[in-house]
């Protein structure tokens, strides 16, 4: 019993309905699988973040896997200093973006293995979004403030694709995270998105099997 | 750092006095069964879980004697776990540099044939500024514990790619296995490889003690006592440990290519020459006979104290194909 000491401890119980929040031993942020509200540990406590889900897709084949991803209301504006081609394409490019998803869960080399969160962020498919109780998912494993720097640096690496971006005045705004559960096929070895078609190997996903038997348990 | 560190804590929803191992973020209240989170957590530990069974491990370990040529017994195999710092992440950041630009230039150059003039284009390169947005990868996997072979045949990130992972639990793990103690922390490691760079940050950073398997076995033969490891999720053997030094064999051959010679010289001198002591016929013989032993005895030298295998002395993974 040595090197005994005493950590903050806090009760992982939905703050408005007190149902247990689902945990793997990296979560960081929860959806309550009861009332569908989002939580995050920050500082020792569990702060509410705006929680929405995606609904199923229309026809599908394959069963369903809720995946968390942290989202933000984005606001860009890009004035070109020259006149050029190639920087007022990246002027409008940064005008379209209305919003940012990163991964919320942990992904073995993310750059490599493919991220959803940057694919959505691209090009926002078209899906119906929801409030309230809804599906399960994992939790998040990436906290909300790191998920923000990221989202940034996607914004403006899209933009960089496009021109230089030390060649634009470039004047961000990004809203608060809000935790969002979105679906994708689980065909066996590889999740599929229903929207874009891209798949990413199961492996690569950190806690995923503990995830999925988590999963089976309840459905059983 | 193997001892068992303990914390205690009391549930926030009941009360009840409680105590968790060291590594552990999510524990249940044993009395009210609430779900808890402790806020300030070590580097969480995870085991990496070995496919092979000890009889697999043995039959490759097997299968590679045989192709030593080798006749063995072999020992009891022994699980060892072996902690690998793991430090993973992404690192975000915008920051300037300088790349080569290529830009096409035209020159009005003398042509002979026409007389006159013609324009030529060729490329060059300048130096331009660039803004660089960065969102990259950042994993980096270190042994955290010196082991009694050596390392440098085993991948671990390629092993962590395709192994599955378990939450590690000290005292049940020692209870199959040899763990080796991690002689550094996560900290130190993700400090010294990841730490603030000009411009960059590290954000989503994960620190993680990884703890590999790998079976030892034992082998006995009639040279001495063998030792080969093998990992124990892709069945690559990593490393071996034989008992004869390296130089010792080859030398000994070669010690026997010289009088080999000598006696070949002096069958020689007595066939061309005369004058030879013994049947210059059976001295050339001999003397060639012993020389062409020993130099290709050379040519295959003894094994070394540690050594690495070659990828054709890899043996195949042969798992039940249930």
């Amino acid at each position: 019993m040595r090197n005994v000491s005493q950590p903050r401890v806090i009760a992982l119980r939905c703050q408005a309905c007190r149902a247990e929040l689902p945990a793997t031993p990296n979560d960081v942020a929860f959806r309550c699988p009861q009332c569908g509200r989002a939580w995050e540990i920050v500082a020792g406590s569990l702060e509410e973040r705006p929680s929405i889900f995606v609904a199923a897709p229309s026809g599908a084949k394959h069963s369903l896997f809720y995946l968390p991803y942290w989202s933000f209301t984005v606001s860009v504006t890009a004035e070109p200093r020259k006149r050029e081609e190639k920087t007022l394409t990246a002027r409008d490019r940064a005008a379209k973006f209305e919003r940012a998803w990163v991964s919320a869960f942990s992904i073995n080399r993310p750059t490599y293995v493919g991220e959803f969160g940057l694919v959505y962020t691209r090009v926002p498919p078209k899906w119906e979004t929801r409030t309230g109780h809804g599906p399960e998912a994992p939790g998040a494993t990436i906290p909300a403030a790191d998920s923000k720097k990221i989202a940034r640096h996607y914004v403006l690496a899209e933009i960089d694709r496009a021109a230089d971006i030390g060649e634009l005045d470039i004047k961000m705004e990004i809203g608060d995270a809000e935790l969002w559960a979105i679906p994708c096929y689980d065909i066996g070895e590889q999740l599929r998105c229903p929207w874009t078609r891209g798949e990413l190997m199961t492996g690569a996903l950190d806690d995923f099997s503990e995830i999925r038997r988590g999963r089976n348990r309840l459905e059983a | 750092m193997n001892e068992l560190k303990l914390h205690a804590l009391t549930c926030p929803q009941c009360g009840a006095p409680g105590v968790v191992r060291e590594g552990t973020r999510i524990t249940k209240c044993e009395r009210c069964g609430a779900l808890l989170c402790l806020s300030e957590v070590s580097t969480p530990r995870y085991e990496a879980l070995a496919n092979m069974t000890a009889a697999q491990a043995a039959h490759s370990a097997r299968v590679w004697l045989d192709q030593q040529r080798r006749v063995g017994m072999f020992g009891r195999p022994e699980l060892v776990l072996i902690p690998f710092h793991e430090v993973s992440g992404r690192r975000v950041g915008v920051f300037e540099r300088r790349v080569p630009e290529r830009i096409r230039v035209h020159r009005r150059v003398y042509d002979p044939q026409s007389g006159g003039t013609k324009i030529e284009s060729d490329f060059t390169y300048k130096e331009k500024e660039d803004t660089k947005v960065m969102v990259s990868d950042v994993q980096q996997m270190t042994p955290a514990a010196r082991t009694p072979w050596d390392l440098k045949m085993f991948d671990p990130r390629a092993a962590r790619s395709v192994a599955r992972l378990g939450a590690f639990d000290l005292v049940e793990a020692q209870r199959r296995s040899t763990v080796y103690a991690a002689e550094q922390s996560a900290s130190a490691v993700a400090e010294r490889r990841f730490g603030e760079k000009e411009g960059t940050e590290l954000v989503a950073a994960s620190r993680r003690t990884i703890y590999f398997p790998f079976w030892s076995i034992p082998v006995e033969t009639g040279e001495g006592s063998y030792e080969v490891v093998l990992e124990a999720i892709t069945g690559k053997i990593i490393a071996w440990r034989m008992p004869q030094p390296y130089p010792s064999g080859s030398l000994k051959w070669a010690a026997l290519a010289v009088p080999g010679a000598l006696i070949l010289g002096h069958g020689l001198n007595g066939l061309f020459f005369g004058g030879s002591v013994i049947d210059p016929m059976l001295a050339a013989g001999i003397g060639l006979a012993a020389t062409f032993v020993a130099l290709l005895q050379a040519r295959h030298p003894d094994w070394a104290l540690r050594s690495w295998p070659g990828p054709e002395t890899i043996p195949r993974l042969e798992r039940d194909s249930a």
